[in-house]
């Protein structure tokens, strides 16, 4: 059953329609937060809230995909949860590997894992380093997958404001990211 | 360090250039090594973003109780359930999340829940202990008892521990309370030990898919016991603690005398996962090692 059709159950009071549509996003919508506010707490919060602010609001989406809708919903809980933890953002990988479903590959020695976990590491806190508003556009696109047009619904902007802001935060991270040994080491040896 | 065409990096890595424009973009890359090296660096930067691991929600995601999107005239916290058993219990947050899954079955209301397996006693709901006692190592909240665990990946409940027991009920004989210890060798534990408990009822719920394309595989919906020890008399040695993961750690009751049989006890509230369900419960005998 399409998204749009769990919906219109949901609307209906169908309660495991509802539930349907937890199953199918809430595990890209932790990625996104987590990519997003660098806790892992902090992103299941997000996530939580999204689906509770979906629940009761239900009725009210009109004109946009669910995908699209429930994104929106996703990154105003995560503006929200930001403001309103006092958590810092963790850089223990063993914080975020419990919740990963795409580890480093088992048959990797251990220098090319070492090296593999060193690039995640890297690549997180390249994006944790970039202002949130630039950060937001390169998790949707390069992290989430989203399409502009997409983007533009979950983030209530123009399609050009969101290549904009997408071709601004992808410049930022890469300069982050020129330095970074972990990175072009492995680049280098392939 | 700005270059010839890095305003063109975006659109390029996504191939929204236009074909006048991408070959424009390539000719000058050839010419240019400034911009060649840095479009490079710029692609393995996002290659590498593309690449980050997915991630898995770790946590039950609770839905209220009240149908999707229904008319509300006061905040949404106010409307979600507390367990009628939770009386005597520290409510700590005064909202607890229910969730009363639909299936389109009618069950039939009755009082008594049916043990098939295992200890055949039916107990009362689970209050607070009488007097302090024992220590749980889990920090779970005591009022999410009966809390839907939306997703889990097969149509039967988690069994195959080497001590469990498995309690069903007539009126719907299709779900399970699994209540085990996950990891112990034995029966016969230490005082103060900690131990991995799974207790979770589950529910088969129908996989939903396209008409006309092949249907889904049927999931099981969890919903989270909460679990206490009691007594040789049947007195609670531990206040509830709910089993909000799959498997939780607790701790067996300290002070206890080598020998003593006491119980592990999981229950699941009335009202779960249907208005009209009667409380469910299971229990293990524990021995108290030396």
């Amino acid at each position: 059953m399409d998204d749009e059709a769990l919906l219109d159950r949901a609307r209906h009071g169908d309660r495991d329609a509802f539930s349907t549509l937890v199953i199918r996003y809430q595990d890209e919508l932790y990625t996104m937060a987590l990519r997003l506010l660098g806790s892992p707490a902090d992103a299941a919060d997000v996530v939580q809230e999204t689906f509770l602010r979906a629940y009761v609001n239900v009725q009210k989406l009109r004109g946009v995909t669910v995908r699209a809708w429930l994104y929106r919903v996703a990154i105003n809980a995560a503006h929200d949860v930001r403001r309103r933890t006092t958590r810092h953002p963790t850089m223990a990988l063993e914080d975020e590997e419990t919740g990963v479903i795409n580890l480093p590959d088992a048959e990797l020695g251990p220098e090319a894992t070492t090296l593999a976990r060193e690039q995640v590491a890297a690549v997180r806190s390249a994006l944790l380093a970039i202002p949130e508003e630039f950060r937001v556009a390169v998790v949707l696109r390069d992290v989430n997958d989203l399409s502009y047009e997409e983007m533009a619904h979950a983030l209530g902007i123009p399609v050009g404001t969101v290549k904009s802001r997408l071709s601004r935060g992808r410049a930022l991270a890469a300069e982050h990211l020129r330095t970074s040994s972990a990175l072009f080491a492995a680049e280098g040896e392939s | 360090m700005a270059t010839h065409v890095s305003s063109q990096f975006s659109d390029a890595y996504d191939n929204t250039l236009s074909a006048s424009e991408r070959r424009r973009f390539e000719a000058h890359c050839e010419t240019c090594a400034a911009c060649a090296e840095q479009f490079a660096n710029y692609n393995a930067s996002l290659n590498a973003v593309h690449a980050l691991p997915k991630a898995r929600m770790p946590r039950r995601v609770h839905i209220p109780a009240t149908a999707p999107g229904h008319a509300q005239s006061s905040p949404w916290w106010q409307r979600l359930v507390a367990p009628r058993w939770a009386t005597g219990v520290a409510v700590v947050a005064a909202v607890v999340l229910v969730v009363v899954a639909q299936r389109g079955q009618t069950v039939p209301s009755q009082n008594n829940a049916v043990s098939s397996g295992g200890n055949p006693k039916v107990q009362a709901p689970l209050g607070a202990a009488a007097s302090p006692g024992g220590e749980k190592a889990s920090t779970a909240d005591t009022t999410s008892c009966g809390l839907l665990l939306v997703e889990m990946p097969t149509a039967t409940p988690a069994q195959g521990f080497a001590h469990q027991t498995v309690v069903t009920d007539p009126t719907r004989p299709q779900q399970q309370l699994v209540l085990a210890l996950a990891d112990a060798t034995s029966t016969t534990l230490s005082p103060g030990e900690a131990v991995n408990v799974y207790a979770v009822l589950s529910a088969p719920l129908a996989g939903v898919s396209r008409p006309g394309s092949a249907p889904l595989p049927a999931v099981a919906v969890h919903y989270s016991a909460c679990v206490a020890w009691m007594g040789p008399t049947g007195s609670a040695l531990t206040s509830p603690v709910s089993a909000s993961h799959d498997v939780e750690s607790i701790r067996v009751p300290a002070g206890i005398a080598s020998g003593t049989k006491v119980t592990l006890v999981a229950q699941i509230p009335a009202d779960v996962p249907q208005a009209g369900n009667a409380a469910i419960t299971a229990a293990l005998d524990i021995t108290i090692a030396k």
